[in-house]
């Protein structure tokens, strides 16, 4: 048989008799999707809210009321102190909390308090701009209105593009897909391959009349596979669970997803002749590749808000470059003509990393 | 107790021996530290906004001007139409456009109602979201600055942040980060440990002795711990030095619910090692929880953003109590007496874990 | 007094029956040398008896405690050397001396006076402070053996301990196993060199997880009429069905 071919099966072997380790390279990607796609969102739901009424009268119940009406606000408590409010805060049990000041309702002033929780700003913002809203067009307010306060003013109609329910969807799928290529293709690959070294075999096969090269792409097949049966699932899943279709075209998109499995292979072998362990190499993957992945693609964070070193930096992390790529295809399909510049980035990365880690290899031997 | 001691020796011997722990425990937290704050974060400045003025009134005008000097909003363009807005989201140029109909003046005068369409980029749903967010609040300022809605000259409403005045993501980053760092280094670390104790057969010559598994286990899980309040150490520090984040709250409160998170952790991670059979396969099994704990705890996306089942899980992730508890602390102040629920869930994730590991080691087969 | 003792110990991976029902004595102070080609089954019924792992079935005795439920107590009384080296490589020589002589409750003073007298037996006084890891595989081989008796056990279990060592330090070895024996502690080890089988007082041929002989040296090349272990081992391997 051709030795090529054994070796490779070889690899298989070794990689499928782990069960637990292939359930879990498997099943990773359905949970990400999953999580991403029903558990996380900034969306602000329904958040525990106390009010402190020194008027109680009809106004301020009537103002309490529509707060828990709205989908924004559970009233948890009606309190009867600012030290209430303030151990309620320090327990975490409330986020906001509504003050009205003794005859609010006859003359409108002082006026009425918001208190918010700001651990979390942003959360913290649109809850107060909810609250504001809800009590601004309540139609209720005491005392002394302008003429004008009945009447609305400019009102905004909100329109999303692209992604009308906002699910977020169209940001994470190309993000997992970014970050399952990277975790199989350059974690195991990287780890795969200190561990044989780590265990003497590598050397073995280096004296083996099989050239190196064909050890690397032995080595590298198996995991290739696998994440293309990743990238598989996750288009799937997306297709029919997050109903986020393919717009563009579907050839472009995996040969891309090609493209960056390859990128990532690099990566692995690049990892693998700089650590001596498995630990090692864990840790640099781990740390040098999967976090800035997660941070710096623009996965969960928006990369235009960093500081412009960050956004320097994000631009030698391939994930980057391939989740624009198949934002670009997958979501607005757009054809090649749209991603030369992703494709060439990715290519020249192909080569510098080749290029290092070939001259690393050799050095070592 | 005696025994314990000569195994201290032996771990706190190795891993100052390893080439690549020692200086992991310090550069990783460091860099985190510094990095992640401004990754992570939802903090949206600069976004692009593109306005189509189709009145050219006064007060069209100064809804511009008011938008520009937001501190929120970019001007990218003005474009003469929505479509040549439209493309301008297209190209990536603009996140969001405001399209001001003809009119605008006038409907605002004689009706008291004027509408505006905004056209949101919401690919990344933060973005989109929080974008058209800010925009409807200048538009409600805009309009009480008019006299419409709910009237300041009412008494209005006043609102106030509390905790976090200045509204800064990285406070609310910063101390969650450093429960991200003990788990990632606590976590992986203890879980490689056994495993590779394995995989080295060292463990074999451990096993024929009469050693028992709890004083064995008792001594892997000390290092780390001590290894955790060293970590937690210069967290603080790099807290306070960069950010200028002092803990608002006891730094007893803080140490204590280390520990126990520490020992509860540093178990988790024992009893993966203790049931795995090589590195590779402890590793993606910590990295399958890690990743699942990290996105489910609060730490990048609000947990009460969360569906209901989702929220109900994040019950069982041990990262979601103690982020709250540092979160808290720092920011709030809470004091022990608050936070007694926490306590008592990690305490018993601490036992949990532990048990789990003295069971799942196995001296024999 | 026998210090081993089985009856039909028997351990099953699945379909696979790794030792079969094998019984056996060891007297106490013997050097007993447990033979057997590759894959025949030793290093598993070795295993058993050091608590390691736990038999399928059949009955077996060390040091007087039951292999199921004083595991924990015969350890205390038993030494192990691995086939693979397994003392830490990252730790210095005195290092693993102390910690395994902590381990098993050694006073800092013995522990000490062990220390020197261990170095000074071996020869490695000036590799005190060297890590193991950089050892030659022979001095790894005596220190392992010197590390597993530290603490003077009934019975100490060497599993292939000569393996892929030059002759004058399998010699150098066997030194040691007779001195250790000569202060009482039994010696059970497997072997694949024919040589030293004849160092043994008795030893037994295991084939496909069977022991197919067991006697005296001499007294296996009478009965298979051979001139020496070699032959009588080939003439017993020839009957093994199982490969590597």
């Amino acid at each position: 048989m051709n030795p090529f071919v054994s070796f490779t099966r070889k690899e298989f072997y070794h990689i499928f008799r782990d069960v637990r380790t292939m359930a879990i390279l498997l099943i990773i990607p359905v949970i990400l999707i999953i999580l991403f796609g029903y558990a996380i969102s900034t969306e602000i739901k329904s958040s525990p809210l106390a009010v402190l009424d020194y008027s109680r009268d009809e106004v301020t119940n009537r103002l309490t009321e529509q707060l828990q009406a709205g989908e924004y606000f559970t009233v948890y408590r009606t309190v009867d102190s600012y030290e209430e409010v303030e151990t309620l805060f320090r327990q975490g049990k409330i986020r906001l909390a509504v003050v009205f000041p003794a005859q609010f309702s006859s003359t409108g002033q002082p006026a009425v308090q918001i208190l918010a929780d700001a651990t979390d700003p942003n959360e913290a913002t649109a809850l107060l701009q909810y609250a504001t809203a809800i009590i601004s067009t309540s139609g209720v307010a005491g005392g002394n209105l302008s003429a004008e306060a009945g009447r609305p003013g400019v009102v905004p109609t909100a329109n999303l593009l692209y992604n009308p329910q906002m699910k977020g969807a169209y940001n994470f799928v190309p993000g997992v897909m970014g970050l399952i290529l990277i975790l199989i293709c350059s974690m195991m690959t990287s780890v795969g391959i200190v561990k044989e070294k780590e265990s003497g075999t590598m050397e073995i096969l280096l004296v083996s009349p099989l050239k190196p090269v064909y050890i690397i792409l032995a080595k590298a097949t198996p995991y290739l596979l696998l994440s293309m049966i990743n990238i598989a699932t996750i288009l799937l899943l997306s297709r029919f669970l997050l109903d986020v279709p393919v717009a563009g075209s579907m050839i472009l998109l995996v040969s891309i997803s090609i493209l960056y499995a390859l990128v990532s292979l690099c990566l692995g072998l690049l990892i693998s002749t700089v650590a001596d362990t498995q630990q090692a190499a864990m840790l640099i993957s781990g740390m040098a590749l999967m976090l800035p992945v997660m941070l710096l693609s623009g996965m969960i964070f928006p990369v235009e808000n960093m500081p412009w070193i960050l956004r320097v930096l994000s631009a030698i992390v391939p994930a980057k470059w391939y989740i624009i790529a198949v934002k670009d295809v997958m979501i607005k399909g757009l054809g090649i003509e749209a991603i030369l510049n992703e494709i060439g980035v990715m290519l020249c990365m192909i080569l510098f990393l080749i290029a290092v880690s070939v001259k690393r290899f050799k050095t070592r031997l | 107790m005696k025994i314990l001691l000569y195994l201290l020796e032996k771990e706190c011997k190795q891993i100052k021996r390893d080439r690549f722990l020692p200086k992991v425990i310090f550069i990783i937290p460091v860099l985190q530290l510094a990095i992640l704050p401004f990754a992570a974060n939802f903090e949206i400045r600069n976004i692009n906004i593109s306005i189509v003025d189709n009145d050219h009134s006064v007060y069209s005008q100064r809804l511009t001007e008011k938008i520009r000097s937001s501190g929120y909003f970019k001007l990218s363009d003005i474009s003469l139409n929505y479509e040549d807005g439209l493309a301008s989201i297209e190209n990536d140029k603009s996140d969001i456009l405001i399209e001001i109909p003809v009119n605008f003046e006038k409907d605002l005068g004689k009706e008291g109602e004027a509408r505006v369409l905004i056209a949101a980029n919401a690919i990344n749903g933060t973005k989109g979201g929080l974008g058209s967010s800010y925009l409807s609040g200048i538009i409600q300022d805009f309009n009480s600055e008019l006299g419409y809605g709910f009237s300041q000259a009412a008494g209005g409403i006043a609102s106030k942040y509390l905790y976090n005045p200045r509204l800064n993501y990285k406070n609310y980053m910063v101390p969650g980060i450093m429960v991200f760092l003990l788990t990632l280094i606590g976590g992986f670390l203890s879980a490689l440990n056994i495993v590779s104790e394995k995989e080295k057969g060292t463990i074999e010559q451990i096993n024929v002795t009469p050693l028992s598994k709890s004083l064995f286990l008792l001594s892997k899980l000390i290092p780390f711990w001590i290894i955790g309040f060293i970590l937690l150490t210069i967290g603080i520090f790099i807290a306070w030095l960069l950010y200028g984040l002092i803990p608002v709250g006891s730094f007893g409160v803080i140490y204590l619910f280390a520990a126990i998170y520490l020992i509860a952790f540093t178990g988790f991670g024992l009893a993966i090692s203790s049931i795995s059979s090589n590195q590779q396969q402890a590793m993606f099994t910590a990295f399958f929880f890690i990743i699942i704990f990290a996105l489910m705890s609060g730490l990048f996306t609000p947990i009460s953003s969360m569906p209901e089942w989702a929220q109900w899980l994040t019950l069982f992730n041990p990262l979601r109590y103690f982020i709250d508890v540092m979160r808290m602390v720092y920011l709030k102040g809470s004091l022990l007496s608050d936070l007694s629920v926490h306590f008592f869930v990690i305490c018993l994730f601490a036992i949990f874990f532990n048990v789990l590991a003295v069971i799942g080691y196995r001296k024999s087969n | 007094m026998h210090v081993i003792e089985t009856d039909k110990l028997t351990k099953r991976f699945g379909n696979f029956t790794a030792v079969d029902r094998i019984s056996f004595r060891v007297e106490s102070g013997e050097i007993f040398g447990f033979l057997g080609a590759n894959g025949a089954g030793k290093t598993t019924a070795m295993r058993m008896l050091c608590g390691l792992s736990v038999p399928t079935s059949g009955k077996a005795t060390v040091a007087g405690y039951d292999v199921y439920k004083k595991s924990e107590q015969i350890k205390k009384h038993i030494g192990y050397m691995s086939q693979k080296f397994s003392l830490y490589a990252d730790l210095k020589v005195w290092e693993n001396i102390r910690l395994f002589g902590g381990i098993y409750g050694l006073s800092e003073k013995r522990l000490a006076d062990k220390t020197d007298e261990l170095l000074h037996t071996l020869n490695l006084e000036n590799e005190r402070n060297a890590l193991v890891g950089s050892l030659p595989l022979g001095w790894k081989q005596k220190l392992a053996f010197s590390v597993a008796i530290i603490h003077e056990p009934a019975i100490v279990f060497l599993d292939e301990p000569t393996g892929g060592v030059d002759p004058v330090t399998r010699r150098q070895f066997w030194e040691l196993i007779y001195d250790a024996s000569a202060r009482g502690i039994t010696v059970f080890a497997t072997t694949h060199y024919m040589d030293e089988a004849e160092y043994c007082n008795r030893v037994s041929i295991m084939v496909d997880g069977r022991i197919e002989a067991l006697d005296k040296p001499s007294v296996l090349k009478e009965t298979y009429h051979a001139e020496n272990m070699n032959e009588v081992f080939r003439s017993l391997a020839k009957k093994a069905t199982r490969g590597e």
